[in-house]
């Protein structure tokens, strides 16, 4: 994370070296930026909110499908007139999949740009950081994709239209249960999300549970698979917070030849296990399950999906930009609804008292927690080509 | 038995990877003088080359590797003619904070050109061959990784060793004013440091990229580990570094590998080792003080 940071600044220092160039880039930018909002052209001055999405990095597989389908939204809510005759606008920030550039990106959003919702986070580690910066400043955080339990008590101004984890890592205790297993090894990356989906498997899991850590910066986990592969463990949970880790998880796997029965979070089974796909001779006809959030294979979703793809190319993480697509419309809507779209202590009681929204993955409303009702993960289980739901 | 193996092998494979790398570091500090905290970046360098021709371009193998060992190569000698050259007379923290900052510069550059996702050489899991009938699982590139850096490391002992421009470098690296009065040009011998070390690296850079994966701060998590191998060998010291990396390599397999640590902490062993080092013995335990390049 230290040099992540570290890069920007290099970055930085490297747009510094070649200030000739960049000097007055920047201060063109700058001046391009405030005529426009000095024209005399455009009558009515945006409705702006922010959003705070993992745009670069691991997590960007998401952060761009979410917003790339937040946006189709944003055009359709502009063609139907936008928030009270005004344009919608939405100022994207980085959140980078982690709490310290998504609490920066919440802190600009909240104190220099005085946004009243906030569209975000993605991950669930930026939402949690952004959320006590949102909640002091009474804006709203409204997140399209943070699984986290710990999401549901991040606040009042808090709401998410993507389902809990708490209801993931049950699914697959309670399938390890009926399997009977009593001793299970997991591997674990170090993030909110990740970590969440543990504490919950162990929860409700009966047997006993050896769970080996790593940090996002580690890959080579070749000695903690050995550990792993000699503990008599009667089947595997893999836990990482991307796809990229889930890969590389599988390939290390391979590699020492461990063939115990796999359970994995949302990343082994998502979009038919896309992202194991190389891996399906290894993964054989052993027992392979994991939970994912489907959504639903509506006329709406196909059509979203087929102009989503007209726009930007072929689609990553159908279910996640279909959910994105959901939230945004369910903003503007209260935004809509409510006569002052800036009173934001009036969109939050206009989300929990909101009647079900049938978007295009499913029904949606807010319990009173601001987690979303209704959507769920489904187990899904590998039957030597494909993932299918569980009877 | 199976797990103590098992525990060592990746020790091992892992140790030979840093070793590269702390060789490279051991050098430049025995003739420049000064700690070169870039070198791990160019084991990025030379992994995102190797990427890019042998999986972008389709180029196979060796071509690739040739590729990979002379763009890598062209960087190193860059870095070592526009950077330190001018420095070289200059107090030893100059030149340190000048390769932090390379350091960040490069990271960023990779960043600018491949993005901050995990890249991966080879799709899928290499084939693994079962050794010790049965007892031990090793990948083929594991196996050619362990056996090009022990040839290397023959290599460069008996370069240093028998051959005059590494009995020239040992001069100049023992004492420099004096090596100069017999004609050995301390310019030619850091081209050569550096030439050799980026070399190195760039071969731990394919290893490492066909062992895990590539991302931009890949170099950073590599160059740790060799400079707590370098700490615990004896800096500048050619069989320091050696034994050193592979003490790192094994502690950390065995430790993580027999729960005596929580896997968690995996990437602290090296800081700890370097921390109890300069605690404890900061010369290393092939040194007397930091010195001269030993062989």
């Amino acid at each position: 994370m230290k040099y992540t940071a570290f890069s920007a600044f290099a970055v930085l220092l490297l747009a510094g070296c070649g200030s000739q160039v960049t000097a007055p880039t920047g201060t063109s930018t700058t001046a391009s930026t405030t005529p426009t909002a000095e024209a005399p052209a455009p009558t009515v001055e945006p409705f702006v909110i922010g959003g705070v999405l993992p745009l670069t990095g691991d997590g960007a597989i998401y952060g761009t499908a979410v917003q790339q389908a937040a946006m189709l939204a944003v055009e359709d809510i502009n063609a139907a007139g936008g928030i009270h005759d005004r344009p919608l606008e939405v100022r994207w920030e980085d959140g980078k999949c982690n709490p310290k550039d998504a609490s920066a990106a919440a802190q600009k959003l909240v104190n220099i740009d005085k946004v009243p919702v906030i569209f975000g986070g993605g991950c669930s580690g930026e939402t949690l950081a952004a959320a006590p910066i949102t909640e002091k400043a009474q804006v709203i955080l409204f997140s399209p994709m943070s699984s986290s339990p710990d999401v549901t008590e991040a606040g009042d101004f808090v709401f998410r239209n993507f389902p809990s984890d708490s209801i993931q890592g049950k699914i697959m205790a309670e399938y390890a249960n009926e399997k009977g297993y009593q001793k299970v090894a997991m591997l674990t990356e170090q993030t909110d999300y990740a970590v969440a989906v543990a504490r919950v498997f162990q929860e409700y899991f009966a047997g006993e549970v050896m769970e080996e850590t790593f940090l996002s910066t580690e890959s080579d986990f070749k000695t903690r698979i050995t550990k792993i592969k000699n503990a008599d463990a009667d089947a595997l949970f893999l836990n990482p917070q991307t796809p990229a880790k889930m890969e590389l998880l599988m390939k290390q796997l391979q590699e020492q030849q461990v063939m115990l029965p796999i359970l994995g979070n949302e990343f082994i089974a998502t979009d038919n296990g896309k992202y194991v796909l190389a891996f399906r001779d290894f993964l054989g006809d052993r027992d392979v399950a994991g939970a994912a959030f489907l959504g639903v294979d509506t006329p709406a979703f196909q059509d979203f999906v087929t102009r989503y793809e007209a726009q930007y190319g072929p689609i990553e993480i159908a279910n996640y930009a279909g959910v994105a697509y959901d939230g945004m419309h369910i903003l503007g809507n209260i935004l809509n609804h409510i006569p002052n779209p800036s009173d934001t202590a009036a969109i939050r009681d206009s989300l929990y008292a909101m009647p079900v929204y049938a978007g295009i993955s499913g029904d949606m409303a807010f319990d009173e927690n601001g987690d979303v009702t209704n959507l769920a993960h489904t187990l899904l289980v590998f039957n030597g080509t494909d993932f299918v739901p569980a009877e | 038995m199976d797990l103590l193996l098992q525990l060592l092998w990746n020790g091992i494979v892992t140790g030979s990877l840093i070793a590269l790398v702390a060789l490279g570091l051991t050098l430049i500090y025995g003739v420049g003088g000064f700690l070169q905290f870039a070198h791990g970046e160019l084991v990025a360098v030379g992994a995102y080359s190797f990427m890019v021709s042998h999986k972008y371009w389709g180029w196979p193998v060796v071509p690739a590797l040739l590729l990979t060992l002379g763009v890598t190569l062209l960087v190193g000698l860059l870095i070592e003619r526009v950077f330190f050259r001018p420095l070289r007379d200059r107090d030893a923290l100059i030149p340190l904070v000048v390769s932090i900052g390379l350091s960040i510069g490069i990271q960023a550059l990779i960043l600018i050109g491949f993005g901050a996702g995990i890249l991966t050489i080879s799709d899928g899991a290499a084939p693994n061959m079962a050794l010790l009938s049965g007892h031990l699982l090793a990948t083929p590139v594991q196996i050619i990784a362990l056996v090009t850096s022990l040839l290397l490391m023959l290599g460069l002992q008996s370069f240093l060793t028998y051959t005059r421009p590494g009995k020239m470098l040992r001069a100049v690296s023992s004492n420099r004013s004096l090596a100069s009065m017999f004609g050995l040009s301390a310019d030619s011998a850091m081209r050569w440091i550096f030439g050799i070390g980026t070399v190195l690296a760039a071969v731990a850079g394919v290893f490492l990229g066909y062992e895990q994966n590539l991302e931009p701060t890949m170099g950073v998590q590599i160059g740790i580990m060799a400079f707590a191998a370098l700490i615990l060998g004896a800096v500048g010291s050619v069989p320091g570094a050696i034994v050193g990396a592979y003490i790192i390599g094994i502690l950390q397999s065995l430790l993580v590998g027999y729960g005596v640590i929580p896997s968690g902490f995996t990437a602290a062993i090296p800081f700890v080792v370097l921390i109890l080092m300069l605690l404890v013995k900061p010369a290393g335990l092939f040194g007397t003080r930091f010195t001269a390049i030993r062989h």
